[in-house]
């Protein structure tokens, strides 16, 4: 063979990307999830009442349910590893890349391209798709009106930090459904419990992940954390299991 | 070449693999023989870097696999026929694994065609058989042409046609030069392909021995059939055989070759109706070493054929 042969970072994000992408429920899951956002965009911006967007641009309505693609990621940042501990792949896998820490950062670098496309194209369908439906009495609004670039770029910020804690917890965990409960545990019931619980809420409150992602969204109410802090803490809650991730994978017997 | 240097493997207070001290040489088929539950596939797991030892070292061509620089180029390896995401095709399987160290398709199409399943590269994984399973299994040890193939339990689930043919290619590789490491707990299947055989129990090395020693150790009797098996057995004691009763007219003989039997019973004018040389197969040497270190022997052990 006259190419010189051996591991490089670039070969292992090459292997990681055709794993994730010749499994056909991957495009199964992503293409059903864009379209479903963008359709009830489209159907949002030609409902919107212009009198009660208060002053937002009405194109905030069409990207508005792009929320719902972070969750979406999450589950598939959880089972790029899980999926491989399943059956045992995980060992051939390991034994041709014997330091390991390059599988992980390559499922990291993969997963992080493919949750700001899929949020990117998503929005620009929504919004275009909006633009078509939208006939309320106020302009539509382009992307650069008000918070409608800011809210879509915090929602490309989460779906990426969700698909990395979703790494991270699969990496840990091992287990696709003990993963992907806690996964949701963290982001959904985690802050119901504390928003329940008053001296919690104001205490704990600003520093789950879900505030901070509203905080950086532009989304949330007084009592979050201002932009620079919410994205520290956002950044935090998905380094600290991923680098715990990749201590502990480093060490453990495959 | 393998080599293990006091390789221990301790989980808790149970200890898998203990001090195993052992060179897997090129050029020929190591057979890695032991009861269930021997440490047969902890020792794999170790010299590919899956299992951190307790102790000791396992170099694959001189150095620990983790610092090779084409780690799929210096050992392929079989652990489980099963470690493939059951949706994914056999091909993007295999391609996802080269890429790694730049191997390209040619090569994957390659290794589907060597073990005879290109006809269903396209196929979810999820549907093979076990015996397809081995063979796409085998396929990803070969991915990388490399020096040293180690494969545990491939014949599990082959039928006959792949075992014959898996023998064939263990054959094959070894006489390129490779190193070629193969566990089973399936002796006679070893005995037939093999040059060395490795024994280990409880994690121990029992015995490293070349196919001529496993013969030495081989005992070689006599069965013999006869309707007055009193006089026969009296003539062949006086011509200082050992003999036993295996039935109302059979008798077992050892300390005499199958011709001299014969020369006995003609002599003492004793009729026979059989005369089989009977060797021992590599399956009761196997027996006789590790009768001490069966991990989970039955309640009542089996008689060795």
């Amino acid at each position: 063979m006259a190419r010189s042969l051996g591991l490089t970072e670039a070969r292992v994000v090459r292997s990681e990307w055709l794993k994730f992408w010749s499994l056909r429920s991957r495009f199964v899951t992503l293409g059903i999830s864009a379209i479903g956002v963008a359709a009830i965009g489209a159907i949002a911006a030609g409902v919107v009442d212009a009198s009660a967007l208060d002053g937002d641009p009405a194109a905030r309505a069409a990207v508005a349910s792009l929320g719902v693609l972070p969750i979406v990621l999450g589950v598939l940042g959880v089972l790029s590893a899980t999926n491989e501990y399943a059956g045992g792949l995980i060992r051939a896998t390991f034994a041709a890349v014997p330091s390991r820490t390059p599988v992980i950062r390559a499922k990291a670098l993969v997963l992080a391209a493919i949750a700001t496309a899929t949020v990117a194209a998503t929005a620009l369908a929504a919004y275009g798709l909006g633009a078509l439906t939208y006939d309320g009495g106020a302009a539509y609004g382009s992307p650069f009106d008000g918070d409608v670039i800011r809210f879509v770029g915090a929602a490309a910020l989460e779906a990426v930090g969700y698909a990395l804690l979703g790494l991270g917890l699969g990496l840990l965990l091992r287990n696709g459904a003990g993963a992907i409960s806690t996964l949701m545990g963290l982001v959904m019931v985690v802050p119901i419990v504390v928003s329940l619980i008053p001296w919690m809420s104001d205490t704990v409150g600003p520093y789950l992940i879900s505030s901070a992602q509203m905080a950086v969204a532009g989304s949330g109410t007084d009592d979050l954390l201002p932009v620079p802090a919410a994205l520290a803490v956002f950044a935090a809650w998905v380094a600290v299991p991923l680098v715990v991730a990749v201590v502990v994978t480093r060490r453990r017997d495959a | 070449m393998i080599e293990l240097i006091g390789l221990t493997k301790r989980y808790g207070e149970r200890t898998a693999v203990d001090a195993l001290t052992l060179t897997v040489r090129p050029g020929e088929v190591t057979g890695f023989l032991g009861p269930n539950g021997a440490g047969k596939s902890t020792t794999m797991r170790l010299i590919l870097g899956l299992d951190r030892p307790t102790a000791g070292r396992a170099l694959v061509a001189g150095m620990p696999l983790a610092e090779h620089r084409a780690p799929l180029h210096a050992i392929g390896a079989l652990l489980d026929a099963k470690g493939v995401h059951p949706n994914r095709s056999a091909r993007n399987h295999l391609r996802a694994l080269a890429a790694t160290t730049g191997i390209d398709d040619r090569r994957v199409d390659e290794v589907l065609r060597i073990v005879g399943i290109e006809g269903v590269s396209g196929t979810r994984a999820g549907r093979f058989s076990l015996g397809m399973g081995q063979r796409l299994g085998l396929a990803a040890a070969l991915l990388g042409d490399p020096t040293v193939v180690m494969l545990d339990e491939p014949i599990n689930g082959l039928d006959p046609e792949g075992i014959v043919w898996m023998r064939k290619m263990l054959r094959h590789l070894a006489d390129e030069g490779r190193t070629v490491f193969v566990s089973s707990h399936l002796m006679t299947e070893m005995a037939l392909v093999a040059d060395r055989f490795v024994i280990i129990g409880r994690g121990r090395l029992l015995a490293d021995l070349t196919a001529a020693e496993v013969q030495a150790h081989a005992v070689q009797s006599v069965m013999v059939r006869t309707p007055d098996p009193i006089s026969l057995r009296q003539a062949l004691c006086a011509a200082g055989a050992t003999v036993t009763a295996d039935g109302s007219d059979t008798l077992a003989v050892t300390g005499l070759d199958s011709a001299s039997v014969g020369r006995q019973a003609l002599r003492a004018g004793v009729e026979l109706h059989e005369l089989t040389p009977v060797r021992s197969s590599l399956e009761d040497v196997f027996v006789a070493l590790t009768q001490d270190a069966v991990e989970y022997s039955a309640q009542t052990p089996a008689v060795a054929a």
